[in-house]
């Protein structure tokens, strides 16, 4: 099964952009299961509030071949999903203490910063476990082309400890140091 | 977001088995070379699809 978004190449090449997904006899896209595939429009763009016709492609079970278009509008994943790690209590002010409790997870969400994001560090490393970090949008959704700046972190023992948080340069830049109390 | 429902289950090629769930894009990390775009399609009911 294959997908071609109509959208112009620069440069002398016309070739359109082909999403392939992984759908075989052996590894069929059941009823009411999702697909999902990423492509890097190499010498591609696309703007906001512009539709595109998108040409979906493949086979039934029954061999019947099916083949139509779609006007689609392709839209920013930093509005679709704000929350980077959903039901986890987001901290973004380092004026105010975080209260968590030993095995519970909590996640430090800064402003997008230039080179490449946001650093980490604490001094008790037996703490804290770092779990995942993401690179998301800002609070006024501005974009992050820089890196990391979203943190999710898993209390490991109690006590009160910090986190800070700074721009990897030399020297570090923009420390923030977050207090948190961890209980039972 | 849901751009286009399913327009009901067969297995002919006048009716349209598969709905796009999203077009999602740029995805980050920014890519100097070009823009990354997601797509996410879904299998309408009673349509067992192959490649």
């Amino acid at each position: 099964m294959k997908a071609s978004l109509g959208i112009i190449r620069a440069g002398p090449s016309s070739t359109p952009f082909i999403f392939n997904f992984e759908v075989t006899p052996s590894n069929p896209l059941l009823s009411d299961k999702t697909i999902g595939t990423q492509l890097t429009l190499i010498g591609g763009g696309f703007s906001d509030n512009v539709s595109y016709p998108l040409i979906i492609e493949g086979n039934l079970e029954s061999g019947t071949e099916y083949s139509y278009t779609k006007q689609v509008q392709i839209e920013s994943p930093l509005v679709q999903n704000p929350d980077p790690w959903p039901g986890v209590s987001v901290y973004r002010d380092s004026n105010s203490p975080i209260m968590t409790r030993v095995n519970e997870t909590f996640s430090i969400m800064l402003p997008p910063t230039p080179l490449f994001g946001w650093g980490w560090q604490n001094i008790d490393l037996s703490a804290f476990s770092l779990l995942e970090t993401k690179t998301v949008p800002g609070s006024g959704n501005e974009p992050n082309p820089f890196g990391p700046n979203a943190f999710l972190f898993k209390a490991l023992k109690i006590g009160t400890f910090q986190i800070t948080l700074y721009v990897p340069s030399k020297p570090p830049q923009q420390l923030e140091s977050f207090d948190i109390v961890v209980n039972l | 977001m849901i751009l286009a429902a399913c327009t009901g289950a067969s297995s002919t090629t006048s009716q349209q088995p598969i709905e796009v769930v999203s077009v999602l894009g740029p995805i980050p990390p920014f890519n100097p070379g070009g823009p990354v775009v997601e797509i996410t399609l879904k299998m309408c009911p009673a349509n067992p699809l192959f490649l």
